[in-house]
């Protein structure tokens, strides 16, 4: 828990490296946390979470087929004129 | 005929394959997506940028092959992209943030859901720098160096910001607590 209490002082004070951050993320997403740590559960949960917003990626590939469909037919049309 | 044809060849074998441009930007449209969200604070508006980025993006396919990093020359293309929007909605009148809008029903949630979406929309009211900066580095996972050279900031301009976003959130999440504890001991 020492390790813990370091590890997030540390965080707040943004001198933690990515790996030490996975630690933190890895503790408060497990089953034994510490009841001081607590409260920092959902703000760990909350990162973990935010990472499942998805774009509409059907709909950005069409657009890309479209134009880029367009654009080879130019280059055709192009060389034929 | 036969020189016409060749330089069709030519030109298709110098840009750079659509499949493989199409692949590279599909497979960051998730974390540009949460970038531009992020900073226009509106779904439809990100999803739109995303567009506009990738659009952008492939009619300059020749450049991008210089580019050393590209996941992160798109990320910073992304962000400059979304400050050029946010600077035209000042512009003219600026567009209701969505987040502001979305009131949670709380009948449904659970509790769980409900601190969560509290500190969603902490960080949603940071400023736009800092905003950017902590989800940059607590949800995508990204190196300071690289957070660094999409904002076009300094390293330590980047860690500056980071430390006073994340304070910000835990002198939040910490009076909350207060709050909540208070309100149970006087029940």
């Amino acid at each position: 828990m020492e390790k813990i209490n370091e590890l997030l002082e540390k965080y707040f004070r943004a001198e933690t490296s990515v790996a030490e951050e996975n630690e933190l993320k890895i503790y408060f997403s497990g089953s034994d946390i510490a009841n001081e740590h607590e409260v920092y559960i959902p703000l760990f949960k909350t990162f973990i979470t935010e990472k499942h917003q998805k774009s509409d990626i059907e709909s950005l590939k069409s657009a890309l087929l479209k134009q880029q469909s367009t654009k080879r037919l130019w280059i055709v049309t192009d060389s034929i004129s | 005929m036969h020189s016409d044809s060749t330089s069709i060849l030519f030109v298709l074998n110098y840009c750079m394959d659509p499949q493989q441009f199409n692949t590279q930007i599909l497979t960051l449209s998730d974390k540009l997506f949460r970038l531009a969200k992020s900073m226009l604070r509106n779904t439809d508006a990100a999803q739109d940028a995303v567009q506009e980025l990738s659009m952008k993006l492939w009619e300059k396919r020749n450049k991008l092959e210089e580019v050393e990093n590209v996941p992160a020359f798109t990320m910073r293309s992304m962000r400059n992209l979304c400050l050029d929007i946010i600077r035209q909605q000042k512009d003219e009148s600026e567009l209701p943030a969505e987040f502001e809008n979305v009131e949670p029903n709380q009948h449904q949630q659970t509790e769980q859901k409900d601190i969560v979406d509290k500190i969603r929309k902490m960080i949603d009211n940071l400023p736009e720098l800092q905003r950017t900066i902590i989800r940059m580095r607590d949800i995508e996972g990204m190196e300071i160096a690289e957070i660094a050279y999409v904002t076009s900031l300094t390293e330590n301009a980047v860690s500056v910001n980071l430390s006073r976003a994340r304070q910000k959130i835990r002198e939040k999440i910490v009076s909350e607590q207060k709050h909540v504890e208070e309100t149970l001991w006087k029940k």
